[in-house]
């Protein structure tokens, strides 16, 4: 048994700081409790306490401590998870729960401010944040929540860097990804007061040269082979004028935004409904993986441009449709994990130790569902940035939101052969591709790392 | 559980999952501001205003004529048994728009589409279970990572870009003209129309056999180590021999996991190639009915797709009595 829990800590290990605030902060908590931690000796009658889990069973070996199970596991971490002896300490969030629940109080105070003010006042300093970004800074937050145990944690850290060092792609995907995440978030503010340049429309990037006729107010000097491209915008410069840089810097921003809200929406819903129907089963499991089925047969487009009709095109409604209809794959995954989770004998310590329902969930299965809600909702994120620029490339978003879905539509939408100024669409398609393989390598690593459930 | 008691409690299942939709989109239908009313008030007082009449009483009377066409007028329980009335007798009633009776016009886009994506899923699907299971059994050979590498590129970069890329190199590079211009009036089935077809029939099919094979070789990794797979290669079996073993236990979660993400992406893959290429099937309807706000055709297009969903979902359970013996514990 004991051998059992400690492969499952370890595949499981980022799982608990991925998952619940509750999970990764109870970590001194546990310490204290390892202490009074249960032995594994009484799990052979398991099998009957695992079928009749009721919260008022006789707690049958609650404060007897055994030492041996703390100190073969070697780890005192090991403990804040998978043992519960007492069954009775409290399940309140850690330090880091509480700084987590600190942000996003002072978001939703920021909200309160921002909406109680008058619509042209700007209280906050004046930044006046979009509906969108009402969702996407707590959103933030939450992810933060998920990142920061990761990168302060010496081991974790070590064995991230690792991974990378033993699989190069790996590595560069991470980068990628960190400089996306990076850019997306303080990039557009850099290039804010970027505005149209008619007068130097379609340059060409650094190394090519474009036909006269498609150029503007060329900025190298024009040759007989047409108008070169210049160190001023590498990248070239779409047909109003504004630098292809700056459109991927701004594209970045919304691709990030799609994929920070529409994931942070995802997990708790996914994590809710695949717990309960995982953990309860029955009718309750039946219901919700039917409910599920139809959902998927209804497409997150489609339920997006019917909503239109009514709501009216916008950045908001996308994000909000795609969080709110793709997290039945997910749920799915979540709960055929329960399951599993249920037959573990870890569990049956707790339940032969008398752990209520509440507590048994929130301490045994949503600290190891991390590593697979994680693998399960990266896996998704590519569809859903593909659908964000199908979407914008369809001019169906709002068409204010400078999408690299947009950019790639201007690219053929202008009465010029696509040859003449291919890097308009070209440059954002190399943006998403890269984006999505990033996103699609770490997700594999991930899975590969955790040996999640392998559905995608 | 029997197979039959089992499969019978699934198709009323999928049943109660059709009524749920249908009733969606009649709420959606009633409870949301009908935006064509704006377009009404505004055109009857314009008039109004030129006939020099009461603006107001001449909005009242446009908006109550407006209404009781549609039958808005009455309540909503009757409205709401007339509707699923309607849809039952597969009355979708007519398109704001022409005019054209909703039912006929969507089957008719649906069939062009078909036309099309039939012959493309057949392609991905050959295409991606070739690839996947050879990724798969054979992952250090190097064509394998040959092929993971592609189907890795090729899944990334949008569908919607290459083959606009692809027309309009066509078109300004090598003066072909012909790759567009899909005709309603020559008919269905006219060879002209059906020329029109082969283009978004490979794009949409070479573009999903990236994701396909992705499914096919993370199942193929999952099953190849098992015991009786290994049995299969010591009695040393030829390769497509092995592969049909693995397949065949694959099959059942890789149809289950295609089916509940093959709909999403095939709606948005239609859409974006029937947009390009002009083709008026049932992704260009759906579109454009969006645009012009014709709402009889939106929810026409709507429960299409949720029919097909759950059609596919009920064809996956008769599928799974099928393929998994174990269904009758």
């Amino acid at each position: 048994m004991n051998r059992d829990e400690t492969e499952r800590r370890e595949r499981g290990a980022p799982a608990t700081h991925s998952d619940a605030p509750d999970a990764s902060g109870s970590d001194d908590q546990g310490e204290r409790e390892g202490g009074t931690a249960g032995s594994g000796g009484r799990t052979e009658g398991s099998d009957d306490e695992a079928t009749e889990r009721d919260g008022s069973a006789p707690r049958t070996d609650g404060g007897e401590p055994d030492a041996d199970t703390t100190t073969a596991s070697g780890s005192t971490s090991l403990d804040a998870v998978t043992f519960d002896g007492d069954g009775r300490a409290p399940i309140y969030p850690g330090r880091r729960g509480l700084a987590l629940f600190t942000c996003l109080a002072v978001v939703g105070a920021a909200f309160a401010v921002d909406y109680a003010a008058p619509p042209d006042a700007t209280p906050l300093f004046g930044a006046d944040p979009t509906q969108t970004d009402w969702l996407f800074v707590p959103a933030l937050v939450c992810l933060g929540a998920v990142v920061v145990p990761v990168v302060t944690d010496p081991d974790r850290r070590t064995r991230v860097l690792e991974t990378c060092r033993a699989r190069p792609a790996v590595g560069v995907a991470t980068a990628y990804l960190v400089a996306f995440v990076g850019l997306g978030l303080v990039g557009p503010s850099l290039v804010a007061d970027v505005t149209s340049d008619l007068a130097r429309s379609n340059q060409p990037p650094l190394g090519f040269t474009a036909p006269a006729s498609v150029v503007t107010g060329c900025v190298g000097t024009l040759t007989d082979a047409g108008c070169p491209g210049t160190l001023q915008s590498p990248l070239g410069t779409n047909r109003q004028g504004i630098p292809m840089s700056v459109v991927i810097v701004r594209g970045m921003r919304v691709s990030l935004q799609v994929a920070v809200v529409v994931g942070v929406l995802v997990v708790p819903v996914a994590a809710v409904v695949g717990t309960l129907a995982g953990y309860v089963g029955g009718w309750v499991d039946t219901l919700a993986m039917r409910y599920v089925d139809v959902q998927q047969t209804v497409p997150a487009f489609l339920v997006y441009i019917v909503l239109t009709y009514a709501l009216g095109q916008s950045l908001f409604l996308l994000v909000l449709v795609f969080g709110l209809t793709s997290w039945g794959g997910v749920a799915r995954v979540v709960r055929d994990e329960v399951v599993q989770l249920r037959e573990t004998s870890f569990v049956d310590a707790a339940v032969v130790h008398g752990v209520g329902h509440v507590r048994l969930v929130v301490r045994h299965v949503l600290p190891n569902l991390g590593g697979t809600v994680a693998t399960a909702v990266t896996q998704r994120i590519p569809a859903i940035l593909f659908a964000e620029a199908a979407i914008s490339f369809l001019l169906l978003n709002d068409t204010s939101v400078p999408s690299w879905g947009l950019s790639i539509s201007q690219g053929f939408r202008a009465q010029a052969p696509f040859l003449d100024i291919w890097w308009v669409s070209t440059v954002p398609v190399a943006f998403l591709a890269g984006t999505v393989v990033a996103v699609t390598v770490v997700g594999d690593a991930l899975r590969d790392a955790l040996d999640a459930q392998t559905t995608l | 559980m029997t197979r039959r008691w089992w499969l019978l409690r699934r198709a009323l299942l999928s049943f109660v999952a059709l009524w749920a939709v249908v009733s969606v989109a009649f709420a959606f239908v009633a409870l949301t501001d009908d935006p064509n009313e704006g377009l009404i008030r505004f055109e009857a007082a314009q008039t109004a205003l030129a006939g020099g009449e009461n603006v107001s009483a001449a909005v009242e009377e446009a908006l109550r004529g407006y209404r009781e066409a549609r039958n808005l007028d009455e309540p909503v329980l009757d409205r709401y048994l007339a509707w699923m009335q309607s849809v039952a007798t597969l009355n979708l009633g007519v398109s704001y728009r022409t005019g054209q009776f909703v039912t006929p016009l969507v089957a008719r886009r649906l069939v062009i589409t078909l036309q099309y994506t039939l012959p493309g899923l057949a392609v991905a699907v050959l295409g991606g279970t070739v690839v996947g299971t050879y990724a798969g059994l054979e992952d250090d050979d190097s064509l394998s990572r040959v092929a993971t590498l592609v189907s890795y590129t090729t899944y990334a970069v949008p569908n919607f870009w290459i083959a606009s890329v692809v027309l309009s190199v066509a078109v300004w590079e090598f003066g072909i003209l012909t790759l567009t211009g899909y005709e309603l009036d020559r008919g269905l089935w006219a060879r002209k129309n059906l020329e029109k077809l082969v283009l978004p029939a490979l794009l949409l099919g070479t573009g999903l056999i990236a994701t396909l094979a992705r499914y096919v070789r993370t199942r193929v990794l999952d099953t190849r180590d098992e015991t009786f797979v290994k049995v299969v290669r010591a009695k040393g079996a030829s390769r497509p021999r092995v592969a049909r073993h693995v397949l065949r236990v694959a099959a059942l979660p890789l149809l289950s996991l295609v089916l509940s993400n093959l709909l999403g992406v095939l709606v948005l893959g239609v859409v974006v190639i029937e947009f390009v290429f002009d083709v008026p099937g049932f992704g260009l309807l759906t579109l454009r009915s969006v645009q012009n706000r014709d709402l009889p055709v939106i929810v026409g297009v709507t429960l299409v797709v949720a029919a097909t969903g759950v059609l596919g979902t009920f064809l996956k359970d008769v599928a799974t009595t099928r393929l998994d013996p174990r269904i009758d514990e």
